[in-house]
C-alpha cells in the first residue's frame, strides 16, 4: 500500500484512503484535513482573526450510540456548577463575567425570562464597571446583532 | 457579552453562563459552561443535581464550586 504521494497534490484523500483501511466496516467516520488552517499568525483580515481559526463543535452522534467514546473525549465541555449560598446571582455573576473578559473570552448569559434579562441589565448592577459596555439584550430584538466584548 | 433568555449564541461565545433555572441544550457547543444555581431554592438544587449526572454521563467534565464565607469560590469536585 502506498500511503504518500510524490507531490503535494491530493494529500487529503490519500490520508483518508489510508485511514479507511483501519476503520471497521459499519463504523461512521470522517477525516478532517485541516493542517495549515489551524493557526493564523497575521490576523490581517476579519474572516481570519489572529490565533486559532478552527471552528469547534461537538461531533454529530447517532441516536442510541454510546455518548462517551475516545473520539468524543477531546470535545467534552467543562461544566462548572456554582452553588450560590452566600450571595445572589446579581452579586456573583458580574464578577465571573469580569474574569471571562479578562481571559479574552466571549460569553452568552442565558437567563430564565426576558424580565430577568431586563433586571440584570439594570444600571444599578453597574455592569459597565465590569467592562461590559457592549452588553446587549437578545431577548426582544428581532434581528439580534452580535456584540463584541472588550 | 450577550444576555438572553433564548438558547442561542449570536456572538460566537466560547463560554456559556446559565442561571435562573434556564436550561441549554447546546452545552456541548461551548468550551466551558457555568451553571449558577440558588442554594435556597430546593427545586433549583434538585435540578442541578440531575444535570450534574446527565452532563457527566454525556462525557463532559463537571466541577463543583462551593462559596466561601467571604463570597469567593472554592473548587470541591
Amino acid at each position: 500500500m502506498k500511503n504518500v504521494s510524490d507531490s503535494r497534490d491530493a494529500g487529503s484523500i490519500t490520508a483518508a484512503q489510508f485511514l479507511q483501511r483501519f476503520v471497521q466496516e459499519g463504523v461512521a467516520w470522517a477525516h478532517l484535513d485541516i493542517a495549515g488552517m489551524a493557526w493564523s499568525n497575521k490576523g490581517d483580515s476579519t474572516t481570519t482573526p489572529k490565533g486559532a481559526t478552527g471552528l469547534r463543535r461537538a461531533p454529530a452522534r447517532q441516536a442510541g450510540s454510546p455518548t462517551t467514546t475516545s473520539a468524543d473525549a477531546p470535545m467534552a465541555t467543562e461544566v462548572n456548577f456554582y452553588h450560590l449560598t452566600r450571595s445572589s446571582l446579581e452579586d456573583a455573576l458580574p464578577r465571573l463575567l469580569a474574569k471571562t473578559l479578562q481571559a479574552g473570552e466571549r460569553a452568552v448569559v442565558m437567563l430564565g425570562s426576558p424580565e430577568r434579562v431586563d433586571a440584570l441589565e439594570h444600571p444599578s448592577l453597574d455592569l459597565r464597571s465590569q467592562r461590559l459596555p457592549a452588553a446587549r439584550r437578545g431577548a426582544r430584538t428581532a434581528t439580534p446583532t452580535a456584540s463584541r466584548c472588550g | 457579552m450577550w444576555l438572553t433568555h433564548l438558547d442561542e449564541n449570536p456572538n460566537g461565545a466560547g463560554f456559556l453562563f446559565v442561571a435562573d433555572r434556564a436550561r441549554s441544550e447546546r452545552v456541548g457547543d461551548y468550551k466551558r459552561c457555568f451553571e449558577l444555581f440558588d442554594g435556597r431554592d430546593e427545586a433549583a438544587v434538585a435540578e442541578s443535581r440531575e444535570r450534574w449526572k446527565a452532563y457527566k454521563a454525556a462525557g463532559h467534565t463537571v466541577v463543583y464550586w462551593q462559596q466561601t464565607p467571604s463570597g469567593g469560590w472554592e473548587k470541591k469536585a
